[in-house]
């Protein structure tokens, strides 16, 4: 039996490939996979390696809370957060997700330094004062409260800073107008807020 | 060469063992409504086919392809798709449409049905194979006969470098169809509206069937070969690809498992060859390639007869450009593609037809919202003389009501066929339901 040189290699390949491959696995439910692994292999895909995601159809991660980023992957999982692409791109694939590697991953991103998208608008002087002062005709409270004054974030509250201003008013809407994020006080703060107070606000944020 | 030389039978044996293996290993695991793809990553079509429209890739698909399917956990690999439809032609007593009538003409029936083994064998290897039947494979005095056989089939090992600063993936197809192993969707094994026509045909890289009705597909079914490809993605930006072809026998049989060995012949190895820019910016992403192929075909009309002799086969030389851009934002969904080949066909003095040359254009733009609602609109060109202009245009709405059923109605008008005085007696109204389980 004559076994020619490209035949045995594939099932060379085969043969070595039979065993998981855990420094590059992009399996999700292999708990011995490192959760930096996963944000490189499988993560990155979408939000980039270093967390800075090319299409505003997907947030920037770099520099996000990973207190907030475990909290909305949890809320994937329980179908608490049930905007469209949330439960549609996110729910399933990180079902299996350990607690460690969830943590392992919102770090990793946590670490990486968030780089700034070239703006198209400048900086929104409406978008800030609602940052910083709120609406007090409204009741709006200042995002800066929670958010803190360099829009970075506290703990359960997201980073703000340099997101992408099209994922920031998709959000905003998420809030106002579904239920698809329930449970925070966003729902309350955005329901007083117009389209282009929004949109105002996203292109403020996204050029910081 | 001896790629594929090999005539035992124990591989074909030692292929259908380890598919047994496989898809007995995920008995018990989870099963949903879905296709096996999206058990696997637990996510929606939509996520890796550009606004629900199988089989067009979106970014994050094309990194699911290359990575060579194995993204996610290994789930039930078995998945099945049927289009049912209807069509309803000009004028289809019109004799000098001769072949080039659409087959389907009148009632409701089943078009095509496939059976898949897909998904990912092990953190390195993953596959898409695909069994197709046929409703209109053969005719006869009392109408069609349908076939079932290999249709597409791509296994795949890959494995990705990727960090901050850099991000390379590599892999190899072991394939029966040039361009099939291809990520964007103007690769000659992918631009279509919906998949697996009877007519779709890969291999026009090989037997330029093009001038057939071009949309959706074009070319003969059952064309199979065993290639071997190897491909390398660089930062999402460089993308190149060699393969090797050769006729599916022996161990490889399996890659044409069940349709005519005759029909599906070449002359030693032919290579086969892809380079592609690749870009991607806020929610856009372009690509412009080449690719060609040069083959050496047997005639597929002497069954057989003929083969090995230099006088019975035709030497194809395939070059291509070919360019898609995608908006992918939610709710929107917009691409544009397009793909030009120059063919030439230098064919033996016994061979069943003339030397030839051929230039195929195809365009198509199409626009989707809230990955539910669509249309798109593709025209198709073939210049040449009266035997071999074609040229023509389709219009097509959709729906989507879930992401695995899709409706359409499509409208193909023709304003040159081949030997065809009045090419509009051919134009074509055709409905259709795809789904995907």
């Amino acid at each position: 039996m004559r076994i020619t040189l490209p035949v045995m290699s594939i099932l060379t390949l085969m043969l070595v490939a039979a065993c998981s491959n855990i420094e590059r696995s992009r399996t999700f439910g292999n708990p011995e996979v490192n959760g930096k692994t996963i944000a490189q292999q499988v993560c990155s895909v979408c939000h980039g390696a270093d967390g800075n995601a090319t299409s505003p159809e997907y947030p920037k991660l770099a520099g996000q809370q990973p207190q907030y980023l475990v909290t909305q992957v949890r809320n994937f999982n329980h179908h608490t957060r049930t905007d469209r692409l949330a439960q549609e791109v996110m729910a399933g694939m990180s079902r299996d997700l350990t607690d460690d590697q969830l943590s392992e991953i919102a770090v990793y991103f946590y670490r990486q330094p968030l780089v700034k998208g070239i703006s198209s608008t400048p900086l929104s002087e409406e978008g800030q004062n609602i940052y910083r002062n709120g609406i007090p005709a409204k009741s709006v409270l200042a995002c800066i409260a929670c958010h803190g004054p360099t829009a970075e974030g506290i703990g359960p509250f997201p980073r703000l800073a340099g997101q992408h201003a099209s994922y920031l008013v998709k959000q905003l809407m998420v809030f106002r107008d579904t239920h698809g994020r329930p449970d925070t006080p966003m729902t309350e703060v955005s329901k007083q807020l117009t389209n282009a107070e929004i949109q105002a606000l996203a292109d403020y944020l996204s050029n910081l | 060469m001896t790629f594929f030389n090999v005539t035992k039978p124990i591989y074909g044996r030692l292929f259908t063992w380890l598919a047994v293996v496989w898809v007995t290993s995920w008995v018990g695991t989870s099963v949903h409504a879905l296709p096996a793809f999206a058990r696997q990553t637990g996510q929606n079509c939509l996520a890796c086919h550009a606004g629900g429209q199988y089989p067009e890739l979106t970014p994050y698909g094309r990194i699911f392809k290359l990575t060579g399917y194995t993204i996610g956990e290994r789930a039930t690999p078995v998945s099945a798709m049927a289009v049912i439809g209807a069509s309803k032609v000009a004028n289809s007593e019109d004799s000098a449409l001769g072949l080039n009538t659409p087959v389907k003409n009148g009632g409701v029936r089943l078009e095509t049905a496939s059976l898949f083994l897909a998904g990912k064998v092990t953190d390195n290897i993953g596959a898409f194979t695909q069994v197709t039947y046929d409703r209109y494979s053969a005719s006869s005095s009392g109408g069609y006969t349908g076939h079932a056989g290999a249709d597409g089939m791509d296994i795949r090992y890959a494995d990705q470098y990727v960090d901050q600063d850099s991000d390379v993936i590599y892999g190899v197809s072991l394939n029966n169809r040039p361009s099939i192993v291809d990520p964007w969707n103007t690769a000659w094994a992918w631009m279509q509206y919906v998949p697996s026509s009877p007519n779709i045909g890969a291999n026009q890289y090989i037997d330029g069937g093009a001038n057939g009705p071009p949309y959706p597909g074009s070319g003969t079914s059952g064309n199979n070969f065993a290639g071997i490809n190897g491909y390398l993605f660089v930062n999402r930006t460089l993308y190149a690809e060699l393969g090797l072809y050769r006729t599916a026998n022996g161990g490889l049989r399996f890659l044409n498992a069940n349709n005519p060995v005759n029909d599906s012949i070449l002359r030693g190895t032919n290579p086969y060859w892809r380079l592609a820019y690749n870009k991607e910016w806020g929610a856009n992403s372009w690509m412009i390639g080449l690719s060609g192929m040069t083959s050496h075909q047997y005639d597929t009309s002497n069954n057989g007869i003929g083969v090995g002799d230099p006088t019975y086969y035709q030497i194809a030389k395939v070059r291509g450009i070919d360019s898609q851009y995608q908006y992918l934002l939610d709710p929107h969904t917009f691409t544009a593609q397009f793909t030009y080949q120059h063919q030439s066909y230098d064919n033996g003095v016994n061979y069943s037809t003339p030397s030839t040359n051929m230039n195929v254009l195809r365009a198509k733009a199409s626009y989707v919202y809230q990955a539910k609602y669509g249309g798109s609109y593709s025209f198709f060109n073939v210049p040449g003389g009266v035997d071999t202009a074609t040229s023509g245009n389709t219009s097509e709405v959709f729906y989507m009501p879930i992401q695995y059923v899709r409706l359409g109605l499509q409208y193909t008008t023709f304003s040159k066929l081949p030997n065809v005085d009045t090419p509009s007696h051919a134009n074509t109204l055709r409905f259709y339901v795809w789904t995907a389980f």
